[in-house]
């Protein structure tokens, strides 16, 4: 009887231990609701908004967000998706330039209101073709606080290796219907 | 004396090979497509039943009716836009074959250009014909061009400016089908095929069309779905549910571009009340770095020009050893269409349409194409049409 206790005992203090092992770091947090935008108009803040919604978080997209048009409201984190679409810009009447000053701007305001910024990659290596996805990445991970990546995106390790040159957070979920998970 | 021989001669060479090109266009021409249709087909149709402006052309195709009389949404699914796309046309066919709805009503068409289906692209030595392997046989296609035949619709203007948006294009994409939509009544045969196809889409209050496509892997809108604004939230779900759990390589989702004029996924959506989609997958035989355009690169979809073309980073969709197979294609195609309407019915359930009958991602990559196929020599009469 003795030994089954002990052996109980000793089952749920490793069950205990890989909780708070697998439990997310305080810098990882992230708290609802959300704000996303896309900087190169590709329909990733548009499939955040839908795994959020399947994940019962509260998720607003707006692909047309400006600085002048924010409005800060209970947003607690500002998610933007880097990655281009020609088709989406041509679709928007816009450019990469255009996009990465629309995205600046309205991160600066976030950030003053008080937003949590996360720079996300969500459509995998197709977002990750061309000098536009380099110029849209790079401008939007360097403002973030957190970066949320999916496997697709960071096979060949390069948001491992940034988040790690940069000292930043880094989220990884298995694709984008996993996003709704850590909202 | 031997000059005139010589001349003769020549002449009798010309001749001969001309004889021969002109019975190899001709039977390509007259080749008719059987079709053995799911015993649950409720009506054919013809596209000039909702518009006259099509009726005695070539591109009078067949639309087959599928109504449950069970109140819910419509679909139509729409293929051979492009006829050197062929997983495009077999995709709806896999549909007409095997097909049962429960709920709603589905429409297909599966050469909804006939024209572009009966030549050849100039230069390029396409295959005239394909073929698939099945139980009972096998089944052949015409294999086609990405334009109408001129002999259908001649001559080509200098300039295609597209009705009704004005914008200036290309002199031969006038026989471009998926630069003609809405169409014109009184235009040439491409943009009255598509008028008519527009009728039939507001006459019959359809609720989303698909267009198969297949695209090089040069091409950066590649193994994507492309939207109407109007089905951006659908579109992004069954994206990202297929590369969650159904697909090896990743379906992405494109914007439909608001400025750019002619294709299904603008003006379908723009000019009726349909949503409207395209599906884009990967087929190395139009990638203009290609090996030996033969049957054999249609079918298994490997090249070993365009891996190399890969391993140099200059692809837009992944290819390895394995090749972009027709069966995969096909089974991406068809699983893409499914889920959609899926998530259709889940995000808009007043436009429900439930399916029966229609082989699963597996099922096709398993037993191939070709075991969902019907054998039209062994199909009641009543159930074989002609494309």
């Amino acid at each position: 009887m003795k030994k089954t206790a002990l052996m109980l005992f000793l089952a749920l203090l490793v069950l205990s231990l890989c909780a708070v092992a697998e439990a997310p770091p305080e810098e990882t947090k992230l708290e609802g609701p959300y704000l996303v935008t896309t900087c190169g108009q590709s329909p990733g803040a548009v499939m955040v908004g839908m795994s959020a919604m399947q994940a019962g978080a509260k998720a607003t997209y707006n692909n047309a967000l400006t600085a002048e048009t924010f409005e800060p409201g209970e947003f607690k984190t500002l998610i933007v998706t880097a990655g281009t679409s020609m088709k989406g810009m041509g679709a928007a009447g816009t450019d990469i330039n255009a996009e990465i000053e629309r995205c600046l701007g309205v991160i600066k305001a976030a950030r003053e209101a008080g937003l949590k910024i996360v720079g996300a990659h969500i459509e995998g290596m197709a977002r990750r073709t061309d000098s536009s996805d380099a110029a849209s990445i790079e401008a939007v991970m360097a403002e973030a606080d957190v970066i949320l990546v999916v496997t697709d995106s960071d096979s060949d390790g390069f948001f491992t290796a940034y988040a790690k040159e940069h000292e930043k957070p880094l989220i990884v979920v298995k694709d984008a219907l996993e996003i709704g998970k850590v909202l | 004396m031997k000059l005139k021989w010589a001349k003769i001669a020549v002449l009798l060479v010309m001749a001969a090979c001309a004889a021969v090109a002109g019975f190899l266009f001709h039977e390509q021409r007259v080749y008719r497509e059987a079709v053995a249709a799911s015993p649950h087909l409720t009506q054919v149709k013809k596209l000039s039943d909702y518009s006259p402006a099509i009726k005695g052309t070539v591109n009078d195709c067949n639309v087959y009716v599928f109504d449950s009389g069970v109140p819910g949404g419509t679909a139509l699914l729409i293929g051979g836009t492009h006829a050197e796309e062929p997983v495009a046309l077999v995709s709806a066919l896999v549909f007409t074959e095997n097909l049962k709805v429960t709920q709603g009503r589905v429409f297909v068409i599966h050469r909804v250009n006939t024209s572009a289906s009966t030549n050849t692209r100039l230069g390029e030595a396409y295959p005239r014909f394909f073929h698939v392997e099945a139980p009972w046989g096998v089944q052949k296609w015409r294999m086609g061009d990405r334009v109408a035949n001129p002999l259908d619709s001649w001559p080509d203007p200098e300039v295609y400016i597209h009705y009704p948006s004005g914008q200036n294009l290309a002199y031969m994409d006038i026989r471009n089908l998926n630069r003609n939509w809405p169409g014109k009544a009184d235009g040439l045969l491409t943009e009255r095929t598509t008028f008519a196809a527009m009728e039939l889409i507001r006459q019959e209050g359809v609720d989303l069309t698909i267009d198969f496509h297949e695209a090089e892997l040069e091409y950066p809108v590649e193994n994507t779905i492309v939207a109407h604004e109007r089905g951006n939230e659908v579109a992004a779900m069954t994206s990202m549910m297929l590369t969650s759990q159904t697909f090896r390589v990743p379906i992405g989702m494109e914007f439909s571009p608001k400025a750019l004029h002619g294709l299904s996924h603008r003006e379908v959506g723009d000019h009726s009340d349909a949503v409207s989609y395209l599906f884009e997958v990967a087929e190395p035989m139009l990638d203009r770095i290609r090996g030996i355009t033969d049957e054999e690169l249609l079918m298994s979809g490997k090249d070993r020009f365009v891996m190399k073309a890969g391993e140099h980073n200059l692809l837009y969709a992944p290819i390895d050893e394995s090749g972009w197979p027709f069966d995969l294609r096909i089974a991406r195609h068809v699983t893409t269409a499914q889920t959609l309407i899926q998530v259709n019915n889940m995000l808009h359930p007043d436009q429900a349409i439930l399916m029966e009958g229609i082989p699963s991602y597996q099922d096709i990559l398993d037993q191939g194409t070709g075991a969902f196929l019907r054998d039209p020599a062994a199909a009641p009469p009543e159930q074989v049409y002609y494309d």
